[in-house]
């Protein structure tokens, strides 16, 4: 317990005084992918009802036996690789969580 | 209180447990189960009433869809289009919104990918539209003024070891047992040529709002755990050391350098 | 957020107001909400719900009705208004307007819905017609007498919308301008016009309420002979899918403002084609 504390605040102590060199503005470039992509149009309500096309379409009848197709993705998993022969020992999906902000 | 089949009989007046019982039947036909219980109560001038339905029914579903398209860009970019708008019409009728605003809609569908066939053939699916989920929530969470690194700097060492970091209300930590960071970032729009992914690495992503920035980031496993830490109310020389222990060779000052820029945590109040 | 009313084209930010979908701005802040506050600044706000359901049987949500008020408290906005619909049912939102049949007891509902509302609120909200893709063989009243009632009883204003009342009649069968002629000209509060599309032919023809075109004309010349009857109101065009050049936009709200000064004659559309 103790051993932990004096490694925490000699580490800290420094890490912090250093950066406030460097400690940026909020508007300065942060590393990473900054921008929204999609999140812009996130979510909205509307009072229009979605376009009539949509009256006569597949979507009056989804259909949850399924069909062929529905089993084939075909987006960019297959150039990606890893589907399902790629995870011959695939990770218990408990492995993965999202932690979030109480 | 059951509504009589024949609308001659049913209608002079509607008592009000029957206008709950419409309303009831009219959700089974919006979402799809089934007409026939609504369809003696709803008349149309010409035409089949069914195809009158139809109109709010699709207008529920394809806007559902919708909604989860631009939440979970990514999510579809690696299924596909065709398969996307399925899981989620799927996912729409199954589970329909509790709350009337629809940027709130959608934080059961990385649960419901999991549940799913997909789920098990794209094994990282689920945490990517995790970390959707997390760049949504990030966007629309509260304001915070962020942690102001010098105050942080005038205080003494003691006190500096005991401050509890707390995390920006739109701070988000989503940890993978796969490289979601990569998915995420090799399925942006600018990024022609889908790579292969080393689906071998494990990654833990931070999203935080700057200013009125949303970052995106994939952080070291050291870091995580710092950050992880602070939202578990270690002080920062707590946090520091369990990142330690996680590689010996975490370096806190790069560490924190990034989190003030990135708005990580907020101020503290006195 | 987009739709602006009133002005002529000009200078571009000269709108009168500015309508919102209150929906929109629930959050809990963020850029979407710092840009709202921005508007506000500078325009009077209309904040229109999507979400209450006045026509809910169960009563409304007090989560909802409060997280509404909050907004209100921040934006200060000049009309609220909502929509004579429902659109939740035993907790589950159905993210459409859906129709209500015009019963005594439908009736007793939406009033009952529509004060717990002006509680909440503090104040008068505007009450829409919706779009109607089917009617009720149950409904004892026509749309524009349960309006009327509803005026009457609540104290609520209305906020007419001339599509919907030119879709729903083509699509049920009854006479536009008999609807226009019974809504009580004091109780409008504002207007909204928008163009719809259609699908189907013959007897499967349908109008939809898509906010994806422009006004048709058989709306201006219900909106041209109801500003005759009542006198000007705000109006706002509603443009929501398909979004056209702003200089379409800006030639319709213009059409729009000349009609509501007495300008323009029945056939208006040709203004459009201004900036």
């Amino acid at each position: 317990m103790i051993a932990t504390a004096v490694i925490g605040a000699a580490v800290v102590a420094g890490a912090v005084t250093m950066s406030m060199v460097k400690t940026p503005s909020m508007e300065t470039e942060a590393p990473g992918k900054e921008q929204c992509y999609g999140v812009a149009k996130a979510g909205e309500n509307g009072c229009a009802s979605a376009n009539g096309s949509h009256t006569c379409g597949g979507l009056a009848t989804i259909d949850k036996s399924g069909q062929e197709w529905m089993l084939v993705e075909t987006g960019t998993c297959l150039k990606m690789g890893g589907q399902m022969e790629a995870f011959e020992d695939p990770k218990p999906a408990e492995a993965a969580k999202a932690a979030r902000a109480g | 209180m059951s509504l009589s089949a024949n609308p001659e009989t049913s209608a002079l007046e509607l008592p009000e447990l029957q206008l709950q019982e419409l309303q009831r039947r009219f959700r089974a036909s919006v979402l799809g189960e089934d007409d026939g219980p609504v369809l003696p109560l709803v008349a149309a001038a010409r035409g089949p009433v069914a195809a009158r339905i139809a109109v709010y029914r699709n207008t529920v579903q394809a806007s559902l869809t919708e909604v989860l398209a631009v939440a979970f860009p990514v999510t579809r970019r690696v299924v596909g289009e065709q398969f996307f708008a399925n899981l989620a019409g799927r996912f729409a009728t199954e589970t329909p919104p509790r709350l009337p605003q629809l940027s709130a809609y959608g934080g059961d569908f990385a649960a419901f990918i999991e549940r799913e066939d997909v789920g098990r053939r794209l094994p990282y699916l689920a945490d990517v539209a995790r970390l959707e989920w997390a760049r949504g929530e990030a966007y629309f969470a509260a304001d915070a003024k962020p942690l102001d690194a010098a105050r942080l700097a005038a205080l003494s060492p003691a006190e500096m070891e005991s401050t509890v970091f707390k995390w920006h209300p739109a701070t988000r930590l989503t940890t993978s047992a796969f490289p979601i960071y990569r998915i995420w970032e090799v399925n942006q729009l600018d990024v022609a040529d889908i790579p292969r992914v080393d689906m071998g690495l494990a990654q833990s992503v931070l999203v935080s709002r700057a200013g009125s920035r949303l970052v995106t980031r994939a952080v070291e496993p050291a870091d995580a755990a710092f950050v992880r830490a602070t939202a578990a109310g270690e002080n920062l020389a707590e946090a520091a050391s369990l990142a330690l222990a996680v590689d010996a060779a975490f370096d806190l000052q790069r560490a924190l350098g990034d989190h003030f820029i990135n708005g990580t945590y907020q101020d503290w109040e006195t | 957020m987009a739709s602006f009313a009133g002005d002529p084209p000009g200078a571009l930010p000269k709108a009168a107001w500015v309508e919102v979908h209150s929906e929109n701005f629930l959050c809990d802040g963020g850029v979407r909400l710092a840009m709202l506050d921005a508007v506000a600044a500078r325009y009077p706000v209309s904040c229109h719900g999507v979400g209450l359901s006045l026509g809910s049987a169960e009563g409304l949500d007090e989560q909802h009705l409060a997280r509404l008020s909050r907004l209100f408290n921040r934006v200060g906005p000049a009309l609220v208004s909502e929509h004579l619909s429902w659109s939740v049912t035993e907790g589950v939102y159905l993210n459409d307007l859906l129709p209500l049949p015009y019963t005594e007891a439908t009736l007793a509902t939406v009033c009952r819905n529509v004060m717990r509302a002006q509680d909440a609120f503090g104040r008068q909200i505007l009450v829409e017609n919706p779009s109607a893709y089917l009617s009720f063989p149950g409904s004892v009243m026509r749309e524009p007498e349960f309006l009327a009632r509803l005026a009457e009883r609540t104290g609520c204003g209305l906020l007419l919308d001339i599509n919907n009342v030119y879709v729903s009649a083509t699509n049920n069968a009854f006479d536009a301008e008999d609807y226009l002629d019974s809504i009580p000209a004091a109780a409008v509060g504002e207007i909204h016009l928008a163009g719809h599309s259609v699908t189907g032919e013959g007897i499967s023809r349908l109008l939809i309420d898509t906010h994806s075109a422009r006004v048709c004309d058989p709306v201006w010349a219900l909106f041209t002979a109801t500003i005759a009857r009542i006198g000007p109101r705000p109006t706002l065009i509603e443009w929501d899918l398909e979004i056209p050049e702003l200089s379409v936009l800006l030639g319709e709200a213009a059409a729009a403002q000349s009609i509501l000064d007495g300008k323009a004659q029945v056939n208006a559309p040709d203004a459009a084609h201004v900036a």
